[in-house]
């Protein structure tokens, strides 16, 4: 692991834990761009009981608005958990082709068994776009965020 | 199949409609038991929103207006395959039916290439059970796109 992303992704782990107090599922996202964050977001689920309101999507949304296609290309997004096929394909269409994040998919599973489940990986690598993916990390830490959530 | 061809005629209509606004020629509604119950069409130039595909938009809308009932039953019809963000937001949804009237593949032949993902192999590798139907009414989709890309 690249020591450079511990702190950004401590950062979306708080992010997690403050949309948890907010009642919305422990998601947490960022934007960085020259070294710096950009954006912040977290899971709108609940609270804006929106299915699609997950935090990488939230993000991204507010990404493209505010920021060109250039600068997307050399932006990095940070995620608390690794992003769904949903948020992936945001990313996709964002232009940014970086992404760090803490929990697997897999390491989810339990807590979602009847979702449809595959690693960001195997989605993305079907498409000819070069977007470099790097995790899990931290995801002892990420999993906290989660413990009795769910169930 | 032929039973779907009123509905993608209508979301060619509707693409027509968003390219007269100045936004891309694409449209897509959602039927519940045949009625069509929610229209939607792209506004990624009008509302400065990249993510503005008719699709998403479509999708958006629904999750707040349609019982989880009524999104399971409802089957999405769009001129032009959806891409990965809106197929994510279809699962997300609950929506199960898709149909289509062209193929990316197709549409991309006419205007340029670029990174796509197949929506059928998107919820082949995920595992899920969609209804993917494509009814080939490419040259009739693809008149809403003439001149449009290469101009
Ligand atoms: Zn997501
Ligand atoms: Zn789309």
């Amino acid at each position: 692991m690249e020591r450079g992303h511990e702190g950004f992704i401590r950062r979306c782990i708080e992010l997690s834990y403050q949309a948890r107090e907010k009642g919305n599922g422990p998601f947490g996202a960022l934007l960085l761009l020259n070294g710096q964050i950009v954006l912040e977001a977290e899971n709108t689920v609940v609270t804006g009981k929106n299915p699609l309101g997950h935090s990488e999507l939230n993000l991204l949304t507010e990404a493209v608005r505010r920021f060109s296609r250039e600068q997307l290309r050399e932006a990095t997004l940070y995620a608390s958990a690794e992003p769904c096929v949903m948020c992936s394909g945001a990313l996709f269409n964002s232009g940014i082709r970086h992404v760090v994040y803490a929990l697997s998919a897999e390491a989810l599973r339990p807590y979602f068994p009847d979702d449809p489940y595959i690693s960001c990986r195997d989605i993305l690598a079907t498409s000819s776009a070069r977007i470099r993916i790097e995790g899990p990390m931290l995801e002892a830490e990420a999993m906290k965020a989660h413990e009795g959530f769910w169930s | 199949m032929e039973r779907h061809a009123p509905y993608l005629r209508r979301c060619i209509e509707l693409s027509l409609r968003a390219r007269e606004k100045g936004n891309m020629p694409f449209g897509s509604l959602l039927a519940v038991d045949g009625r069509i119950v929610l229209e939607g069409e792209n506004t990624n130039s009008s509302e400065g929103h990249p993510f503005g595909h008719s699709e998403m938009n479509v999708l958006r809308e629904a999750c707040q207006r349609l019982s989880p009932g009524e999104l399971q039953r409802a089957a999405l019809y769009t001129a032009v395959e959806p891409c990965l963000m809106c197929c994510g937001a279809m699962l997300h949804s609950g929506v199960r039916h898709l149909v289509f009237g062209c193929t990316t593949k197709a549409l991309l032949e006419r205007t340029q290439p670029y990174p796509f993902i197949e929506s059928q192999r998107v919820f082949e590798l995920l595992g899920v059970s969609v209804t993917l139907e494509w009814l080939d009414m490419e040259a009739e989709v693809l008149k809403a796109h003439e001149g449009f890309w290469n101009s």
